[in-house]
């Protein structure tokens, strides 16, 4: 009968994606309400200021990339999270009256990211110091994109590199285009394979999620708060089902990995 | 005309090598035909794909059923240019919102099939000891490195106590991976550039 009904071995996903949706949409529900989530300290983050600082001092532009991703794909996420942290860049260079270099590879990311950097400004005070010429679309083609931003990155001696979103091949030439430059760099991406460059490359680095709880940390919005509790709880509910499958498993019984293999595969 | 391929393709790895010394006219030069070139190459297969996936099925079938629905995305692509308008930029929001949506779908369905249900049934099969024969702990050894990393990445408690000690183990095994990873990629990388070596001197040199 449930055959019938369902494709039974993606059941726990449906049931799984819809427990999810309420617990967040609950969650987000107290959050506006009032309701405090608590996020801890990520490191990474704090470095943004001290090389926006650091810029500052120097009298260079920070240059921010959002990362590679288009906003159709499933590393969309990336790029959004990548975003909330431009507008953060973006309030700081603004109270400091720092220059901000957006790069763009995405034509349909570059009026996202004109508009956050825009309503930064607005929102620091000073919309005059708003400039749209530094909000740039280079290439929608990898490398040329790549090229492009090291070129920019040398030619304008940029203090502060900041990269925040999804990379594939070309992170390590930003990262190295940097240092060339004498930035300070702060990288993050959930895509793990471009992860080691970053970490090898770079002064600070957001480790995949740290990405996705970076906007709500450093907006403390509390939609964004929500979600990453949210996720937290998820968190949990894999490690307890991990130790009771392995338990399990250890002792012969295998009626939970069954049920898995048949109904979340 | 081949040769006068390979001599370009040649004085453009040249030139793009130079930045390794300092940013540089040459550098700059071949920064720019890139970049162009992209342009025009997207230019090119963006009004290919158009006329191939959009208009062609919509008002030149041909003996194909005619595709009505595929005004909706002619229409989301022409409002992507209201941006230009003072007063319509709003209007670009729309078409926008889908895109994000639709990423958004695409990104739920493969965040909770293959990152985190796949990841959790192949950790729980495991036993806890002996899967390979001369290290029976290696199991052990996989699970404490998912459950270290994912306490890494709980972020709703300070990382004290129990929980310092599972984000170390986390870390740890996070970097051996990304070690790992790093160590595959330069190879990867040192194959790339023997092959472009490999033109300079063989194909534009013709030494090799």
């Amino acid at each position: 009968m449930l055959e019938e009904i369902f494709v039974v071995n993606r059941l726990v996903l449906f049931v799984l994606t819809i427990l999810v949706a309420v617990v967040l949409l609950v969650t987000i529900r107290q959050a506006k309400k009032g309701k405090k989530f608590f996020i801890r300290r990520i490191a990474g983050l704090e470095a943004i200021d001290e090389a926006v600082g650091r810029a500052t001092e120097m009298g260079r532009p920070v240059h921010f990339s959002p990362g590679i991703a288009a906003l159709s794909e499933e590393t969309a996420a990336q790029t959004l999270a990548g975003l909330a942290v431009l507008g953060y860049v973006a309030r700081l260079t603004a109270r400091y009256d720092t220059d901000l270099i957006v790069t763009n590879r995405m034509p349909e990311v570059l009026p996202i990211t004109e508009e956050v950097v825009r309503q930064s400004y607005l929102a620091e005070g000073k919309p005059e110091s708003y400039n749209p010429d530094n909000i740039l679309f280079l290439s929608d083609e990898q490398f040329a994109y790549a090229a492009g931003c090291m070129g920019i990155m040398a030619r304008e001696k940029v203090a502060a590199n900041i990269m925040m979103g999804a990379f594939w091949a070309e992170s390590l030439i930003f990262a190295e285009g940097g240092f060339i430059a004498g930035s300070i760099q702060v990288a993050g991406t959930a895509n793990t394979h471009q992860l080691p460059f970053f970490i090898a490359a770079c002064d600070y680095c957001l480790i995949g999620e740290e990405l996705f709880a970076a906007g709500a940390y450093l907006s403390q919005e509390p939609m964004q708060v929500a979600g990453i509790k949210v996720q937290d709880w998820g968190k949990l509910v894999a490690a307890v089902l991990i130790l009771i499958g392995t338990i399990t498993t250890t002792c012969k019984w295998p009626v939970i990995i069954d049920f898995f293999s048949r109904y979340a595969s | 005309m081949e040769t006068l391929g390979i001599w370009i393709g040649a004085l453009c790895t040249l030139a793009i090598f130079s930045y390794l010394l300092r940013e540089n006219p040459f550098f700059r030069t071949a920064e720019h035909l890139f970049i162009g070139m992209a342009a025009g190459i997207g230019i090119f297969y963006g009004y290919q794909s158009i006329v191939t996936n959009a208009w062609n099925p919509l008002f030149n079938p041909g003996d194909e059923p005619r595709q009505w629905f595929m005004i909706v995305p002619l229409v989301l692509g022409v409002l992507l240019y209201t941006r230009f308008l003072k007063k319509g930029k709003w209007i670009s929001r729309i078409p926008l919102g889908f895109m994000v949506g639709v990423g958004s779908a695409l990104a739920i369905r493969g965040v909770i099939g293959a990152s985190f249900m796949n990841q959790i049934t192949a950790t729980m099969s495991l036993p806890l000891w002996g899967v390979m024969s001369k290290f029976g702990i290696d199991s052990l050894l996989f699970i404490l490195g998912v459950l270290g990393t994912l306490i890494y990445f709980y972020f709703s408690r300070e990382q004290k106590g129990p929980l310092k000690v599972g984000a170390s183990i986390g870390k740890w095994v996070m970097m051996i991976a990304f070690g790992a990873s790093f160590g595959n990629t330069v190879m990867a990388r040192m194959s790339l550039l023997v092959g472009r070596i490999y033109y300079l001197l063989g194909e534009w040199l013709a030494i090799l």
